[in-house]
């Protein structure tokens, strides 16, 4: 029997944003723009889905009067990432 | 990228891209900062040694009290660019964290080593000067070979290695004057200088 994927995770943009924040301390909105080529709307909207769910924390800032958006990946997040990943094997296996 | 559905090999392939890149982010110019630390101490050691040598004074010694004004300087550059910094990696600041150590040991024994020569005034400076190039080189080996392990660079443990065995073999061979200084340049160029010229023309290639 396989094990149920995390819908919130087991979604193309979601998931590269979880996947690069698990590896990194934090990251703004526009390296993760950047690297998920995702539009500043749709990455917006899944970032709060995240954060909603307190897979994320967001911090929201400002740099030399510029607004500055900060993500990082928290525990809830984190475990949901290994559990996804677990739940992955089997279905590779 | 869009919010379609995944299949499992998909996923995996999202996971493994997100690490490479997170690496390749790492590996952007990581090298720069072992380069600056690299010239800076291997100008400064060239400067002690000559005036060191030419006036036969070893107070000279007290110029590598600079490398704390050095320190300061290179820490606000840096503070000023993390600010640009769009994100943070844990390898760069284990890394950090590892130099930062070897910084405090090397300074603070540094003065340690100048009050215990104040206070015993029958103390050879031989026996000084010998010691604390001794000690500072092993930590130099010691601090490079684990910032290759951590970059899984060989040619940075290699030369890690090299230093920290290297420098009380070395040491042996020479007197506790002027040329003991030289022993910090060639330090610096195999711990500092050349592993940080390895490491931004790896990233370069990638």
């Amino acid at each position: 029997m396989f094990k149920k994927l995390d819908p919130l995770l087991h979604s193309e943009l979601r998931l590269a944003i979880m996947s690069i924040l698990i590896n990194v301390d934090e990251a703004d909105f526009v390296y993760l723009k950047a690297e998920t080529e995702a539009t500043s709307g749709n990455l917006s909207v899944q970032l709060e889905k995240l954060s909603d769910a307190k897979y994320i924390e967001i911090e929201k800032t400002f740099e030399n009067k510029k607004p500055r958006t900060i993500c990082r990946i928290t525990e809830t997040g984190i475990e949901a990432m290994e559990k996804y990943i677990d739940a992955l094997k089997d279905y590779i296996k | 990228m869009e919010t379609n559905e995944l299949n499992p090999e998909k996923s995996l392939q999202i996971i493994s891209e997100a690490i490479r890149k997170s690496r390749r982010e790492f590996e952007k110019n990581a090298g720069t900062p072992l380069i600056i630390w690299g010239v800076s101490i291997l100008l400064l050691s060239l400067v002690v040694w000559f005036v060191w040598r030419t006036t036969n004074n070893p107070a000279w010694n007290f110029l590598w009290f600079s490398t704390i004004i050095l320190w300061i300087v290179f820490s606000v550059i840096d503070k000023k660019k993390e600010k640009k910094v769009k994100t943070k990696n844990f390898l760069g600041e284990i890394i950090g964290y590892v130099w930062i150590s070897y910084g405090i040991f090397a300074i603070g024994l540094s003065a340690v080593f100048c009050v215990i020569f104040n206070i015993n005034s029958n103390l050879e400076i031989y026996f000084s000067s010998v010691f604390l190039v001794l000690i500072i080189g092993i930590l130099l080996g010691f601090s490079a070979m684990i910032t290759g392990l951590l970059v899984k660079n060989k040619w940075i443990v290699i030369a890690g290695v090299i230093n920290g065995l290297g420098t009380p073999l070395v040491v042996n061979f020479l007197s506790g004057d002027a040329d003991i200084t030289l022993l910090i340049s060639i330090a610096s160029l195999i711990t500092l200088l050349i592993p940080g010229i390895i490491l931004n023309l790896q990233s370069k290639k990638e």
